[in-house]
């Protein structure tokens, strides 16, 4: 329930797979980064202002090389599988489901200016790749 | 038969060839009737020598890269020199089938010239100057509410703090700029440098001085004023094959934390939106303006949809 005098707080999320070393193993990390579009966009491009936090590591698929192909649709599939798992149980608390709040979506936040306010965070926007898209929305 | 002799000796029974002078700024330049050319201009400054294609261009150099030409222009009440445009027009002439071709006759290309020579000079219109709309109602702050114990005990302590020192957690407004200055101009590896370092400064840094450095300093506040830590979760249910029977892992950090912690940072106070806005220029009709994600038609439209529907 949303109420009238409410902020909304939209949520920005980027997320992509870092290549770290192929040296040791081929270490990868894939980081989920969420800032919120209450900040004016010269915070967002200033990195000393550190407004973007990294919310996630999400594990990384196991590699799939010599497969046959009905084992690799599977393997495919059992990644989508988790990824899916994974932002479900991270993005938790903004999902309609799962309320911390009593029968509510908004949050009590104390603000910068010394004031409290309602506020209601939204999913606005996950930027990523090709491939990550393709993922999240089951594209072959 | 020789190579040479393939080689067509040249005609030089003609007429002797007449050698045109090479354009300098003290002559003037040619000016077809018919097609405007692209006219050399060279700058005054004897080490530069740039060549511009048009007068207007060099102006701008000269007003930009060499000021000094025009103080002592203006001192010694002269005018900057710069080449003249010289314009001729169309002279009337008639049609020689014989010699004259047809593509002399299309005098459109020179009459577009001078038709756009006073668009030229003309001064650029003022940008347009927008017009804020702001959401009425949304972003209001909670006079009534009545604040539950730990968020009193958060609020308590930043007044209390801000109010015996505006630049907590640093000691000291020496402290707060040269850190700001550090991050803003030098990067981050002089700000460790310099301001981690103590023993780098000729600065006197009290709350540097037992080594405690900012982490510490932000260790002593509050749990709920840092965002939370990462937790690592486990995938109980899952796993990635029957060969990897080893548990899914991944590292999380609590979202609302992090919010609450984002609109929280007292760094951001000028630059916090809490309402959403329409911005407009000053065309006809109206032109929304999507610079910043507040000004965007989905933020306004889901508040509006809510306030209606709730």
């Amino acid at each position: 329930m949303f109420r009238v005098r409410d902020t909304l707080v939209p949520l920005i999320f980027m997320s992509d797979g870092t290549h770290l070393s192929n040296f040791a193993g081929n270490k990868k990390e894939w980081p989920v980064y969420m800032t919120i579009g209450n900040l004016a966009l010269k915070i967002h491009q200033m990195p000393s202002r550190h407004s973007i936090v990294m919310v996630a590591l999400l594990p990384i698929p196991i590699k799939n090389r010599n497969m046959p192909q009905k084992r690799l649709d599977t393997q495919q599939q059992t990644s989508r599988e988790v990824l899916h798992t994974v932002l479900r149980q991270v993005l938790q608390p903004v999902t309609c489901n799962h309320n911390p709040s009593t029968e509510s979506r908004y949050y009590n936040v104390f603000c910068a200016d010394h004031n409290f306010r309602h506020s209601n965070p939204v999913l606005a926007a996950l930027l990523a790749d090709c491939r990550e898209y393709s993922d999240l929305h089951h594209l072959e | 038969m020789k190579y040479c002799e393939l080689i067509p000796t040249p005609d030089c029974s003609g007429p002797v060839p007449t050698f045109i002078s090479f354009y300098s700024e003290y002559s003037t330049p040619h000016v077809s009737s018919t097609m405007p050319q692209k006219i050399p201009f060279r700058c005054p400054e004897f080490s530069c020598q740039k060549e511009f294609t048009s007068a207007s261009w060099q102006f701008k150099h000269v007003k930009l890269h060499n000021p000094e030409h025009l103080q002592v222009a203006h001192e010694k009440n002269l005018t900057v020199r710069s080449a003249p445009l010289i314009i001729e027009p169309p002279q009337r002439w008639e049609l020689n089938a014989n010699n004259d071709s047809v593509e002399d006759l299309d005098p459109f290309p020179y009459r577009e010239h001078v038709q756009n020579i006073p668009q030229l000079e003309s001064q650029p219109a003022p940008p347009p100057v927008p017009q804020t709309e702001t959401y009425t109602g949304a972003g209001a702050p909670l006079s009534d509410y009545i604040t539950e114990q730990w968020e009193s005990n958060i609020q308590g302590f930043l007044q209390m703090n801000l109010q015996n020192n505006p630049y907590y957690p640093f000691g000291t407004h020496e402290e707060y700029k040269y850190i700001q200055d550090g991050i803003k101009k030098k990067g981050m590896k002089t700000y460790y440098n310099y301001v981690l370092k103590e023993k780098n400064t000729t600065l006197r840094f009290p709350s540097f001085n037992n080594g405690d450095g900012i982490q510490k300093l932000v260790a002593s506040m509050p749990s709920d004023l840092v965002p939370g830590e990462c937790e690592l979760h486990t995938l109980d249910n899952m796993k990635w094959n029957d060969n990897h029977q080893r548990p899914i892992k991944y590292w999380s950090r609590d979202i609302i934390k992090t919010i609450k912690w984002l609109i929280r940072q007292a760094v951001y106070t000028k630059r916090h939106i809490y309402a959403s806005q329409r911005c407009f220029n000053s065309d006809t009709p109206l032109k929304c303006l999507d610079t910043e994600m507040h000004t965007t038609d989905c933020w306004w439209e889901t508040q509006a949809r809510r306030d209606t529907s709730g």
